[in-house]
């Protein structure tokens, strides 16, 4: 008859352990936190993509500026063809545009047009792209004027004070901006890598 | 078993816990918190950005292209610009400051040039003096119709003579070009200016403005009013650069203060200064250090407390006639009028142009705007950039609940796209109740950093009808004159802050004022006919003066100022007899006229006639307007070939961020290297525990 044993019930079995391996539990949460952390950040940009693609189709079909969710404050302004990826980029080059899309420099005109046109992007998600961009490669660009093609002249690194890439040019060029080294850990890094491309007559 | 599962139920609760730890911003972003939130999202990326990415107006072709860049000549790139040095002398005298800029431009190159200096000027400054000082030779400058000048200034220019031109290209902005300076060769050009001194709540004022704000044009404008296209097709004179040695363009100041009474205090807001009393009521002021180019630079100073004065009268006798300029205080009634109830709107400025400081200057000061209305008031906040949105789409009483809805929107302001200012006036003018009981004031925040003044204050003009207007000027560089003028036209007043520090202080005055609008519908009579200017005189409010020019041909024996101050009729005369002798009163007179004369144009006069009208009182006193300009040509040629031009860049205002390439890195892969490795260490602990 005696076979009733006492048991605690599941909230304070469940406290003993995990008080019982305390150091596991917090290194595994913490891991968590940063897994989640660094996924999020990368599923942000791959998501966003394809909202912000319905909202281009959207402009290029009525011409209209179309925020990809109701409460953006940017809105798609070119698409960007770069050795077989597509990339759909937002107006404004702020750290908010550029989680989620490349981002167009407001100050610079938009490719296609006469000058310099800036676009810059993460170098770990949208922008990873560009490591692999190499002299004489064509990049198309769409807009809602059309498509130019251009061509690369050249790929350095400069340092992020060096603001004579974003000065305008008297033909047609692009310049693609991005965070150097590729591969860093540290996001607050001084370098950047551009890509220079001029516009193919 | 019983283990495994409850590992696994601990690994479920944390990934539930992570997941809605990313998650909840998103789902809440939709409501109307949405940017409150959405700023939360990027936390990690904000503290990763050291600075912030250059960020300009939406139109990119409009204004942005023409700031970061240097003038380019041909395919040969960007140009050195000239050394530049300026030295500000002023000399104050009662109520009116005469001030000496002398510019010395250095060519440190090889070749021979044209330096291009576009420099700004308070909104009420008569530009009436200009010399050349070239070695021992000194060359006067002479004031000729504007196209005359420009052609004199092209044909020295073109045989290779040195010469000077200081032209206006609006009333607060000032172009002095300089032709041939040979290499390593120097030019000096001494400008000189006066103006009235500024009083209020019994401080007296002196700015000296040192950079502009880059101005935005926006995309349909259309009007007539003046403005040079450049080569690359840009009608903006002024570009600003990021300088790599911010050390070249410096500013040294120098001011001697003989206000007529004895001073309790004289103070900078912005700079260092030293001073010394030299003779009784006499100070001499200087700057500590030469001041970087990149803020305003504000002298006040404050008569002792049972000095304060009441009225002041000062004359100038010339052939001409006798000019004269009179301040009258009005008496202070504060215990007498009880607040009215209002209907308040705030327009804000939220372009790319008030990025940096600026924007929290503005929105510090609207919260205190809100917080500190009375109870009875209405109120509505209307947000502008490229767009203009209004918090309400009707002014809501000032209940505790609207306040935080307010004070929500307000926190939820960011700077970024184009300054549509017109849209702005339209929500918060367009639409206006017709039998209000309510007295209607329009507070508006912006930088002014606006080129299209002109089809602004004609939509002003035509649409202001009962409401008050009152301007607020944020940032280092505020477009004083359009600030100026609106609020001249809307009855209303001008306050600047320049600092955060400031915010709270001259929120408070304005809004004593706000309160208690002291004397309205103000008329002035003399006793004998003059000419007097403004015309139309402006609502006094607490601690202002009225301040009126007048010219007479025959001198003047009183005036009689009427006015209502609440809803009691106020008189009050002044015997004319007696004034102090002080010179320049005559070049003040003329720049009132032209200024009253200027916005005769708002007001549909025709144009011609009154370009005419504002050529004949410039030429007659000297003075650079829109319609004339200074120039000084060398007798003898100096330059062998043409020489090409260069400009002298303005620094751009502080809290204006250029200069840094956008941050583009985040710290996804760092975060997955410390998620690995504390997943190892905790793997790690666990197997030393299974197997002990």
């Amino acid at each position: 008859m005696s076979t009733f044993r006492y048991q605690k019930p599941l909230i304070i079995r469940l406290s003993d352990m995990l008080w019982g391996h305390k150091i596991i539990v917090c290194c595994l949460a913490m891991s968590l936190y940063f897994f989640g952390s660094s996924g999020y950040i990368h599923a942000k940009a791959v998501l966003a993509q394809y909202l912000i693609k319905d909202a281009w189709q959207h402009t290029l079909q009525n011409g209209q500026q179309t925020p990809p969710w109701a409460w953006a404050d940017t809105f798609p302004v070119a698409t960007l063809d770069i050795n077989g990826e597509r990339l759909y980029v937002l107006s404004g080059a702020t750290g908010r545009t550029l989680a989620f899309a490349p981002g167009h420099l407001q100050s610079t005109p938009l490719p296609g047009e006469q000058g310099n046109s800036v676009i810059t992007g993460h170098r770990d998600t949208h922008f990873s792209v560009l490591a692999s961009v190499q002299v004489n490669d064509v990049i198309a660009a769409q807009t809602t004027e059309g498509v130019s093609y251009y061509n690369v002249v050249s790929t350095r690194i400069v340092d992020e004070s060096n603001v004579s890439v974003i000065q305008n040019t008297s033909q047609g060029t692009l310049t693609l901006i991005t965070c150097y080294p590729f591969n860093g850990l540290m996001p607050n890094t001084h370098l950047r890598w551009v890509v220079s491309a001029k516009r193919m007559p | 078993m019983t283990k495994r599962t409850r590992v696994i139920v601990v690994l479920s609760l944390l990934a539930l816990a992570g997941a809605f730890r990313f998650g909840s911003p998103l789902l809440l972003s939709s409501d109307a918190q949405a940017s409150h939130s959405h700023l939360k999202i990027d936390l990690s990326y904000e503290a990763s950005t050291h600075a912030p990415p250059p960020k300009r107006v939406s139109h990119y072709h409009d204004v942005e292209q023409g700031s970061f860049f240097v003038k380019e000549a041909g395919d040969s790139g960007y140009l050195l610009s000239p050394l530049l040095h300026t030295q500000v002398d002023f000399t104050v005298t009662g109520l009116i400051s005469r001030a000496v800029v002398s510019q010395e431009f250095t060519n440190p190159s090889s070749e021979w040039v044209n330096g291009v200096y576009v420099f700004p000027l308070p909104e009420n400054a008569a530009v009436d003096h200009m010399k050349m000082v070239i070695g021992e030779r000194v060359i006067e400058g002479i004031i000729k119709p504007k196209e005359t000048a420009k052609s004199l200034y092209e044909e020295a220019r073109l045989s290779g003579k040195k010469a000077s031109l200081v032209s206006q290209s609006r009333p607060n902005l000032f172009t002095n070009t300089v032709a041939n300076i040979g290499p390593g060769e120097s030019v000096k050009v001494v400008i000189e200016y006066q103006q009235a001194v500024h009083f209020e709540d019994n401080t007296f004022s002196l700015t000296f403005p040192t950079t502009i704000t880059t101005r935005y044009l926006p995309s349909q404008h259309n009007t007539e009013q003046q403005v040079e296209v450049n080569e690359h097709g840009w009608a903006i004179p002024q570009p600003i650069y990021t300088q790599p040695t911010p050390t070249n363009n410096k500013v040294a100041i120098n001011v001697a203060l003989n206000p007529g009474f004895p001073v309790a205090s004289i103070t900078s807001r912005h700079h260092p200064i030293t001073q010394t009393e030299v003779r009784p009521n006499q100070y001499q002021i200087g700057l500590e250090q030469a001041m970087m180019a990149n803020a305003d630079f504000t002298l006040s100073w404050q008569p002792q407390d049972n000095q304060h004065p009441i009225a002041a009268h000062f004359v100038q006798k010339t052939e001409q006639g006798q000019y004269g300029m009179i301040m009258l205080m009005p008496p202070t009634a504060e215990n007498r009028v009880s607040a009215i109830a209002k209907e308040m709107i705030f327009v804000v400025d939220t372009s790319g142009s008030m990025h940096g400081e600026s924007i929290l200057q503005a929105k510090q000061a609207l919260t205190f705007a809100v917080n500190k209305l009375s109870s009875n008031d209405t109120f509505n906040i209307i947000q502008f950039n490229a767009h203009a949105r209004a918090l309400w789409s009707e002014s809501q009483q000032n209940s505790a609940a609207n306040r935080r809805e307010a004070n929500t929107f307000i926190a939820s302001l960011t700077a970024d796209g184009g300054s549509e200012i017109r849209s702005a006036l339209e929500l918060a003018l367009g639409r206006q109740h017709e039998n209000s009981e309510r007295l209607r004031q329009v507070i508006f925040i912006t930088d002014g950093a606006i080129g299209n003044e002109a089809e602004l204050f004609n939509y002003i003009h035509n649409n202001i009808k009962q409401t008050r207007l009152f301007t607020v000027g944020i940032g280092s560089a505020p477009n004083s004159y359009f600030m100026t003028e609106a609020a001249n036209m809307g009855k209303g007043t001008y306050t600047f802050i320049n600092t955060q520090l400031d915010v709270a202080n001259s929120m408070q005055a304005l809004f004593e004022n706000l309160a208690y609008p002291i004397l309205r519908d103000i008329n002035v009579a003399f006793s004998d006919p003059v000419e007097s200017y403004p015309k139309n005189l402006p609502d006094l409010y607490k601690g202002q003066p009225l301040m009126i020019s007048y010219k007479t041909s025959e001198p003047v024996t009183s005036l009689n100022a009427t006015g209502y101050l609440a809803e009691d009729m106020w008189q009050q005369s002044l015997p004319l007899q007696k004034g102090a002798m002080q010179s320049g009163l005559d070049t003040l007179w003329a720049r009132r006229k032209i200024a009253q004369l200027s916005r005769n144009k708002y007001k549909g006069m025709e144009a011609s006639e009154i370009d005419q009208q504002i050529l004949e009182v410039a030429m007659a006193h000297h003075l650079v307007s829109s319609m004339t300009s200074l120039v000084a040509v060398d007798v003898t040629p100096s330059a062998l070939g043409t020489s090409t031009d260069r400009r002298i860049h303005n620094l751009t205002p502080k809290g204006q961020l250029l200069g840094h390439l956008p941050q583009t890195a985040t710290p996804a892969l760092l975060h997955l290297l410390i998620a690995i490795s504390l997943m190892g260490l905790a793997l790690c602990r666990l197997f030393a525990i299974k197997n002990p």
